[in-house]
């Protein structure tokens, strides 16, 4: 890949503090959580990177220590060359404005008591200040993302799902970002209306060059959308590499759990369901996944696999794919 | 009217059937359905001339996006229409009784144990103050005459059955401290706690994760199959429905566009919007195709002009779409209502 290096998280963890009591937490030996462990990810300029696994793998809690939502625990994120994870207050400022989200839930994501004129002026004026014809700019963006300049007057109450989300995205694209981290953006959406904002992002991706990490539990949308795919499970990437690799050519039993578990119509009906299952508190030795893999050997519940390549763009963190 | 099963259906892919009754015997006759919400001075029509039925033992979907007036029709169904809204017109005959005409006192008893509903959303469908177990005793007892202790038997056999680990502690639990997975479970144990002939699954899995979808779609059909149950799955998604459905509805602004065998509807869809919807969906097994978008949005609740629903959204409009609605017509095995000509 030739586009310079955008974003690279090095070893990054997150450990949240299972205590409540501060006084235990200073004093007490810190029962804790690891969300993320030791994930590394780069995304070059211009690519669109997806996210995928279950709720609890750790894919939003990667996207807010992005985004500087949460601390690292340990692990350094460099955005520009530049560690973002250990600076703090106003020198982190030019790189909130380059790096803005879509939430998934929009309905929440707005202020319901302010019109989306507001809410749209409101951001206009943190990055233009009080530059004249910001109303101008808003309708411009409403458009960019299908909108009528009739829904400025509107509260998010009165906006359907979609067109929330489309408010979610135009005010997202007021700050001129150059980097947008999708948190499921489309899942609590219709059908008919995910395929419409999965067609917007990827335009926008075309027409300004923005750099995505897009978060779904959807692998067919994010066969549709992305560069890249990261798979991750209990808080580590279990498996990387390009659409091609990860979706048709997977090598992880969790990926193959993943894929078998989308619906297919009358196209035929996946062979098993992969069981649900409980994902251990304490840093266990072997393989997070063995509980549930149907390939479960002796080793996997000994050492835990690393990232080992499979091709020049596939990775995958399994014993059995890193068997001679 | 539908015809119960055209004779093309009985070719079927690779997908297997449960529970298909050689001859069905009608469970629910939905005629000419109408039901009607004030908008300003006049009434506008979330459902209008729905009509279908469905055979004992029979899975059918009810397709559409939001405000086509899919879920109106199972709240129908269930005598839980909104108090603004109101039914202006038609009947729902089920197992020979008219539910229309039915006093509330006697609605209270088919409702929850004869038909019952699992609704989107299982955090807001559940009691957050109350165990699960509370909840469940509490239905069974509402239409039994069981002890609390037969109820509390009942109640663990139930959750057993939805594939519940422990049951024990899940009916000590409350709604908060089980999974996402969990609480629908939970919830589709309630739904079936009475036994009931008719169950409706509204958007039972939109809130959840790929893999647990697929157990909650596993558990629909085992339960299809062990409790002989006659299922509506109201969805947005083509795909899903057809991992469990014999047959389909299609519903676009608030009437019926198309409805048949899941087969014939995917292999021959004949309503450009059942077209639409099949190819808005992605895909994994194909790479980089660009999603087909149905333009525009659903029309409003009252902004349905006197031709066809879908005519401002549609590929394939003629003159007369605008003029006059179409009604549903037989075309090869399966019903449509469209002027355009057949694909």
């Amino acid at each position: 890949m030739s586009a310079p290096l955008l974003l690279e998280l090095r070893e990054v963890s997150k450990d949240f503090d299972l205590e409540s009591s501060w006084i235990k937490r200073l004093f007490v030996a810190r029962r804790k959580f690891r969300a993320v462990d030791r994930v590394s990810l780069t995304i070059a300029q211009g690519e669109v990177v997806g996210l995928v696994g279950e709720s609890g793998s750790g894919k939003t809690s990667v996207a807010q220590m992005i985004l500087r939502l949460h601390d690292v625990s340990s692990g350094t994120i460099h955005y520009r060359g530049e560690d973002i994870a250990h600076q703090s207050g106003r020198a982190l400022q030019p790189f909130r404005q380059r790096v803005q989200m879509v939430f998934q839930d929009s309905q929440s994501a707005l202020n319901p008591r302010k019109t989306i004129r507001q809410t749209m002026l409101e951001t206009l004026r943190m990055r233009h200040g009080r530059a004249t014809d910001l109303e101008g700019r808003a309708i411009e963006l409403l458009a960019t993302t299908g909108l009528g300049p009739e829904t400025l007057a509107r509260y998010p109450h009165a906006l359907s799902g979609g067109q929330r989300q489309r408010v979610g995205i135009a005010r997202a694209l007021a700050m001129d970002p150059e980097f947008i981290v999708a948190d499921e953006p489309v899942s609590s959406l219709d059908v008919s209306l995910q395929a419409q904002i999965i067609n917007l992002l990827k335009s926008l991706r075309t027409e300004r060059g923005l750099t995505m990490l897009f978060i779904s539990h959807d692998l067919a949308l994010v066969n549709h959308l992305c560069d890249r795919v990261a798979v991750m499970y209990s808080g580590r990437i279990v498996e990387i590499g390009l659409p091609e690799d990860v979706l048709r050519d997977s090598a992880h039993p969790y990926t193959k759990a993943l894929i078998a578990a989308v619906p297919r119509g009358i196209r035929g009906r996946r062979a098993s369901v992969l069981a649900s299952g409980t994902r251990a508190l304490a840093e266990g030795v072997g393989c997070a996944f063995a509980a549930r893999c149907p390939n479960a050997m002796a080793i996997c519940q000994q050492t835990s696999p690393e990232l080992a390549p499979l091709s020049a763009s596939h990775k995958a963190a399994c014993h059995l794919v890193n068997l001679p | 009217m539908i015809p119960a099963r055209p004779p093309e259906g009985a070719q079927h892919h690779s997908v297997q059937r449960e529970g298909m009754p050689s001859s069905p015997e009608t469970l629910l006759q939905v005629d000419k359905l109408r039901v009607a919400f004030p908008l300003g001075s006049s009434l506008a029509d979330a459902v209008s001339d729905v009509s279908f039925s469905i055979g004992k033992g029979e899975a059918v979907g009810l397709l559409g996006e939001s405000g086509s007036g899919k879920s109106m029709t199972a709240l129908a169904i269930m005598g839980l229409i909104p108090p603004t809204g109101r039914i202006v017109g038609g009947s729902i005959v089920f197992d020979g009784r008219n539910l229309l005409a039915m006093p509330e006192e006697e609605m209270r008893s088919v409702r929850g144990s004869k038909i019952s509903i699992v609704f989107q959303d299982p955090l807001s469908a559940l009691n957050p103050s109350l165990r699960i177990g509370q909840q469940l005793i509490h239905i069974i007892r509402a239409h039994g005459r069981e002890s609390i202790q037969e109820a509390q038997r009942r109640a663990l056999e139930v959750l057993d059955l939805v594939g519940l680990p422990d049951p024990t502690r899940v009916m000590k639990s409350y709604a908060h401290e089980l999974s996402g997975g969990m609480r629908q479970r939970a919830l589709i144990g309630m739904a079936i706690a009475c036994r009931p002939q008719l169950l409706i699954a509204d958007e039972p899995t939109t809130a959840l994760d790929v893999t647990i979808q697929a157990q909650i779609v596993d558990l629909f059909r085992q339960l299809r199959r062990e409790l002989d149950l006659t299922l509506i799955f109201i969805t947005h998604n083509l795909d899903l429905m057809a991992e469990i459905c014999d047959r389909a509805i299609v519903m676009y602004g608030g009437t019926i566009v198309e409805s048949g065998v899941v087969e014939d509807l995917f292999s021959r869809p004949q309503h450009p919007y059942t077209n639409m919807l099949i190819d808005c969906l992605p895909r994994l097994d194909d790479l980089h195709r660009e999603l087909t978008l149905i333009p525009g949005m659903p029309p409003a609740l009252g902004a349905i002009a006197a031709g066809c629903p879908f005519e401002p959204r549609c590929p394939r409009t003629i003159d007369r779409c605008r003029a006059v609605r179409p009604a549903l017509e037989s075309r090869f095995g399966h019903m449509v209502a469209c002027w355009g000509s057949p694909v």
